[in-house]
């Protein structure tokens, strides 16, 4: 869909009731944003698992106690109030963070230290724009945008210009993941 | 809208025979592709202005016989085996490709030199894909890729990886316009 419609203002509960009927949805400012079925082919398919290989397996080499990956439309709270909930491709939280996690907890109640968007074919730049827009409110600290078609990885930090690494480049996070590296191309491989 | 929805195969002139109401309409290899009604908002529109000022400027420095900026939507025809034809924002043409130009001419029959393309806020990652796709396909040597709300300029050229141009840069396009500069926040702001 090219354009998110919005509603009248729900809370979490009422968020988290809606049926699991594959429209994307996010609560935004207490308001339903509903962006259509989401169309997820076979290159965002194939990349998704990729990423979460390359920041489980950094991981793995981190000292304990260790932060946690999450993929797959991960739920975060961006914003406690007014509430912000988006659904994430892939993302990071530190060990602060995943020490806070609870059992109870249906969402991640904070937003992700790296929050990664893989681009579908049907996301509109408005759509991309927006979740940039609510990942810098929430001082998300790392935002990779990957685009599967382009072969390329598009990196944000709050307040500097966006950053572009290609399939001759490597990958880091610093100071976020440390030691962290991977070959780009290896996402698409 | 979301994707394009292609039909039966169709010639060039029933292409052009298609009624101008809004739609945004390619031919690609000989489909009919639909995107919808184009909403050009007023900022896509000054960005379009700025960057063909800019060009403008350039072209009017360089020596007689001059090339061509073209902007809003030129009608290049791509390939000639399996017709395809777009739009491009914004076109630069050499001084030879220019002296070929004619009238009568619905659709220019020549690849660009430079094609821009500025991204709107319903623009998909599909759409904007498959048109670089065509592009690079057609050996169009350079293609600049303008987003505005990142404020940064996506530069393609075919069997390159992309280059990527911030604010804090400065873009050119040797060597097909040579001696060109401009500041990329010139790009959206008028300095």
């Amino acid at each position: 869909m090219a354009t998110g419609t919005v509603s009248q203002p729900m809370t979490v509960d009422e968020f988290l009731a809606l049926p699991d009927d594959g429209v994307e949805r996010w609560l935004v400012r207490g308001e339903l944003k509903e962006w259509g079925t989401t169309t997820r082919n076979r290159n965002h398919s194939h990349c998704q698992p990729r990423v979460g290989r390359a920041l489980l397996n950094w991981l793995d080499t981190q000292p304990e106690p260790r932060g946690d990956v999450y993929a797959g439309d991960a739920l975060f709270r961006l914003q406690r109030d007014p509430k912000v909930i988006v659904g994430v491709d892939a993302a990071y939280i530190s060990p602060e963070q995943n020490s806070r996690l609870v059992v109870k907890d249906r969402i991640i109640p904070f937003a992700p230290t790296l929050a990664v968007e893989i681009l579908s074919p049907s996301d509109t730049m408005e759509r991309i724009a927006e979740k940039l827009e609510l990942y810098s409110e929430a001082g998300v600290p790392l935002v990779w945008i990957i685009d599967c078609d382009d072969l390329t990885v598009l990196v944000y930090r709050p307040g500097e210009e966006p950053e572009l690494f290609t399939v001759k480049q490597e990958l880091t996070a610093e100071p976020h993941l440390p030691g962290f590296r991977y070959p780009v191309a290896g996402l698409f491989r | 809208m979301a994707s394009g929805t292609s039909s039966a195969l169709m010639t060039e002139e029933e292409f052009l025979a298609l009624p101008e109401d809004g739609v945004e309409r390619w031919l690609v290899r000989g489909e009919l592709k639909e995107w919808g009604m184009t909403t050009r908002n007023w900022f896509h529109s000054e960005w379009s202005a700025l960057l063909s000022r800019a060009l403008g400027i350039w072209l009017m420095s360089q020596p007689k016989p001059r090339g061509k900026v073209l902007a809003g939507d030129v009608a290049f025809r791509l390939r000639s085996d399996a017709p395809s034809v777009i739009g491009a924002d914004v076109a630069y043409l050499t001084p030879a490709q220019a002296a070929r130009l004619s009238t009568k001419q619905k659709v220019i029959q020549d690849r660009p030199t430079l094609a821009v393309e500025i991204l709107s806020p319903s623009d998909t990652i599909e759409r904007i894909n498959e048109k670089l796709e065509l592009y690079m396909e057609a050996g169009v040597p350079l293609v600049w890729v303008i987003n505005g709300y990142n404020r940064t300029v996506e530069v393609h050229r075919p069997g390159k990886v992309p280059e990527f141009f911030t604010t804090e840069q400065e873009l050119t396009a040797e060597p097909h316009l040579p001696g060109f500069r401009i500041p990329v926040l010139g790009l959206f702001e008028d300095l």
